[in-house]
């Protein structure tokens, strides 16, 4: 065999910042209890946690429904660290059992051999705080990053002051930002009710809690000003400036998703849950799933969506400004000022979530989705689960400057084209291939190719 | 009836024409129509090295009225040169149209800025080329399938092709993993599987697949003309606003059965960003949003293969050789016209016939260098 054709993959080093036999995501409890084991047998450990986040992620709803109700000290990096350490108090002990901790350090991609994927020196791991994105090699991972949001599409839902319990929780707790007064609360189970609890010890007035599935309007012009619930018939309304959506959480699944863990539906663990066996180990070698990010509790989410679905104007994709109807007649987006195809959904036989968000956009908007994959799936779902829509990197929105900065191997740079390296593709096609054609597809230096 | 072997943009496109003269046509698809390659790529719509450019260039104007869906394609492109040697390559590739007729015009960067207000002072130039263009893929390719099935054509999805079955030198009857369809002649136009496919008919068809990989950003505001690239980049603003660019390094694999594997990306997405930001160095907090990865095919010389057998002689083998897309609107009217007549009578496809791989070795992936790595 000649050598590998040096415009491609094969034999690149990818540089990277560091090597852990260890990476632990997610600084929960979870994360810190399996950070700390593994340093105590002898494994070289990283744990990463992405709070405090990046500013910008707040408005994005990344990774919580954070709903615009946290105040302008979350600005402040330096201060929201120390309440992050001091909201966990079993940080410290871990680092003194010498784990290295990185907070503010998301992790936005993973990236291990395959059968597309057979070049990679060693199983990476993608990271970036707010400057820079790197890389480091790990042998066993474990996933600790928790559970997110389920937002349930009600008019007025987008409005400033909409969280979900997730999102709640952080602003209440881990950053002590949170800039709501008076709070009702949707759901009826655990969640809820730690929902409510934590709003009590904190001196909010919890206006309500509203227990069993019912029709809700979110009221206000700029921001919550009230909601509005049906009971028994007839219509009810209370005043508060945040509505706190507490009726499910779904396992944070990204990057099991990427890594290519099996991951199956099964709404008594939240939806859309990876396989672990009784120890947390995934179907992935060397890779755990552990805590809420591989299931959480069951809860009446599907009969709280089927709700807020049944309306045709319901905004199911914020982002991209997608209509509960405009799914079902799989209208194209707006700008196109098109018709979907007679039958709308009907057409596409059996429904996939990836293929509906090509065409009509729904889940394809800057939050990555988070606010509407789970009303997406269940409009799709209706003759059973469609299958679980793709996670790619970057898992959070990085900056082009941040992902740019991530250390590049001067072979890649010396090699890189714009499509493959193949001169004779882009020569005259009703002519003979030159055997010695110069390459003008893109190469980025005149050089020759080296390696 | 014909059966097209494929529901990529190739074999769609394909059955669109045939289905607007009239033919019975059925298209069988493994998984989703326009779902592998065909429906995640950098759109573009600008060839000028296929002898199909011509007739790519006429046709991409009419699609939307021709399929009654909206394309979302859009005319011209912009390339940028960061330095002069970018721009003399540009120019190189620039020629290929403007020997053929079609009008191009150099950009002064004070002119570039004017088009294109993300570029910086690093841009030496550009060209405004007025030709060519891009349209969004998988709109396109679902386009073209519900307009086979409003002319009467019908689609299987999620139906894998088994074999072909051949009596008397002609292909009979199509084998799907759901019962036999009975044929007068069979397109295989399947991207990496159809060697195959192929090589039970007797026929070597050489291809090599690979993976590649694209990134996006969050939306900006549309710019004028949004098929902008440059800096070892391809891509596009689409119409919503979101950067879609590709480019760099490729992974050659190998494939395991019927199925195409799934295409992951890599830390070359962070090259991607790199290189974008050098193009756009006004666009630094534009946030990255999401990655692509595709399986395309790519023939010994990097060209495509259009061609009827003759044995079994009904039957036409199509790869595009990993650049599909944007010549699709011409490329089925040019296989339809070799499943009805046995020749193309708008374009020379001489240099396409499978023959031309008649003498390779064996061995010829090891000899470019294009092995598969183990997994």
């Amino acid at each position: 065999m000649t050598d590998a054709d040096p415009t491609s993959i094969a034999g690149m080093p990818f540089p990277r910042r560091d090597s852990f036999a260890h990476v632990v995501i997610g600084a929960g409890e979870t994360g810190i209890a399996a950070a700390r084991a593994a340093a105590s047998s002898g494994q070289r450990t990283l744990l990463v946690d992405e709070h405090p986040l990046d500013p910008g992620l707040f408005g994005l709803d990344i990774p919580y429904l954070f709903g615009g109700r946290l105040d302008a000290s979350t600005r402040q990096a330096g201060r929201m660290e120390e309440r992050v350490v001091s909201a966990r108090p079993d940080l410290v002990m871990a680092m003194e059992e010498g784990v290295e901790v990185a907070l503010g350090v998301a992790a936005w991609g993973a990236f291990v051999k395959g059968a597309s994927s057979r070049a990679l020196p060693a199983r990476l791991l993608g990271l970036a705080d707010r400057n820079a994105a790197w890389l480091v090699a790990f042998e066993q991972l474990t996933i600790a990053a928790g559970a997110r949001d389920v937002a349930l599409p009600f008019p007025g839902w987008t409005l400033p002051g909409v969280m979900g319990a997730q999102g709640f929780d952080a602003a209440l707790r881990l950053y002590g930002a949170f800039s709501g007064r008076r709070i009702a609360i949707v759901g009826g189970g655990a969640l809820a009710m730690k929902a409510e609890a934590a709003a009590r010890a904190a001196g909010l007035d919890v206006a309500l809690r509203i227990a069993a599935p019912a029709p809700l309007r979110i009221l206000g012009r700029e921001e919550v000003a009230g909601l509005v619930w049906q009971q028994d018939g007839t219509w009810h309304e209370t005043a508060c400036d945040t509505v706190v959506l507490a009726v499910d959480t779904v396992p944070m699944a990204d990057l099991p998703d990427m890594l290519g863990c099996a991951i199956a539906w099964d709404p008594a663990r939240g939806g859309f849950a990876p396989l672990t066996d009784a120890q947390g180990r995934s179907s992935l070698e060397g890779v755990a799933i552990r805590g809420e990010a591989a299931g959480t509790a069951p809860s009446q989410r599907a009969a709280w969506l089927d709700l807020a679905l049944a309306a045709d104007d319901a905004l199911v994709c914020a982002c991209e400004e997608v209509s509960a109807a405009d799914l079902r007649a799989l209208r194209p987006p707006r700008y196109l000022d098109a018709e979907g195809p007679e039958a709308g959904l009907a057409r596409l036989g059996p429904p996939n979530q990836d293929q509906v968000k090509r065409l009509t956009r729904a889940g394809m908007g800057p939050c990555q989705g988070r606010r509407c994959r789970e009303s997406v799936h269940a409009l799709l779902s209706r003759e059973g689960p469609a299958p679980l829509a793709s996670y790619r990197a970057p898992l959070r929105p990085l900056p082009l400057a941040v992902l740019a900065a991530l250390e590049e191997d001067p072979a890649l740079r010396a090699n890189w084209t714009g499509w493959f390296g193949i001169a004779a593709q882009w020569l005259p096609h009703w002519e003979p291939a030159p055997s010695d054609a110069e390459y003008i597809g893109g190469r980025l230096s005149g050089e020759d190719v080296v390696k | 009836m014909i059966v097209i072997v494929g529901g990529g943009v190739t074999g769609l496109s394909t059955a669109f024409w045939l289905a607007r003269e009239g033919h019975p046509v059925t298209v069988v698809e493994k998984g989703i129509v326009g779902w592998e390659a065909s429906g995640r790529n950098g759109g573009g719509c600008t060839h000028p090295y296929s002898p199909l450019f011509r007739e790519e260039q006429r046709l991409w104007p009419m699609m939307d009225e021709l399929l009654g869906h909206p394309t979302e394609w859009r005319p011209n492109r912009i390339k940028v040169a960061l330095d002069e040697g970018q721009l003399d390559r540009l120019w190189k590739s620039t020629k290929l149209a403007t020997d053929q007729g079609f009008a191009a015009e150099a950009l002064d960067r004070a002119a570039l800025r004017e088009l294109v207000p993300w570029v910086g002072e690093s841009a030496v130039g550009g060209i405004l080329w007025k030709y060519g263009g891009h349209a969004n893929p998988q709109r396109a390719s679902q386009a073209y399938a519900w307009a086979v099935e409003r002319l009467g054509g019908r689609i299987l999805q999620h139906t894998p092709v088994r074999g072909i079955r051949t009596q008397g030198g002609r292909a009979v009857a199509v084998q799907t993993a759901n019962g036999e369809i009975g044929c007068d002649a069979v397109v295989i136009a399947a991207g990496p599987h159809t060697a195959a496919l192929a090589a039970p008919l007797g026929h070597r068809v050489p291809m090599a697949p690979a993976r590649v990989e694209m990134i996006v950003t969050e939306p900006l505001p549309p710019i004028a003309m949004g098929g902008v690239d440059g800096n070892g980049l391809y891509g596009r603003q689409t119409l919503r606003g979101n950067l879609a660019y590709g480019g760099g390094p490729h992974e050659w694999i190998d494939l395991d059965g019927e199925a195409t594997p799934r295409p992951v990306n890599t830390p070359v997405v962070a090259g991607l960003a790199r290189r974008l930001q050098e193009l756009f160095p006004r666009l630094g907090h534009v946030r990255v949003i999401r990655s692509w990865g595709g399986i395309v095919e790519n023939t010994p010389d990097g060209r495509p293969i259009l061609d009827r057998l003759e044995d079994p002689g009904n039957v036409v083998v199509a790869s595009m050789s990993s650049v599909g897309f944007g010549l699709s609107p011409a490329t089925g009217r040019a296989l339809t016209q070799l499943v009805l007549q046995g020749r193309c009578d708008f374009a020379d496809l001489s240099q396409l016939k499978l023959s031309r791989f008649g003498n390779l070795p064996v061995d010829w992936r090891s000899r470019q260098g294009w092995d598969a790595l183990p997994v």
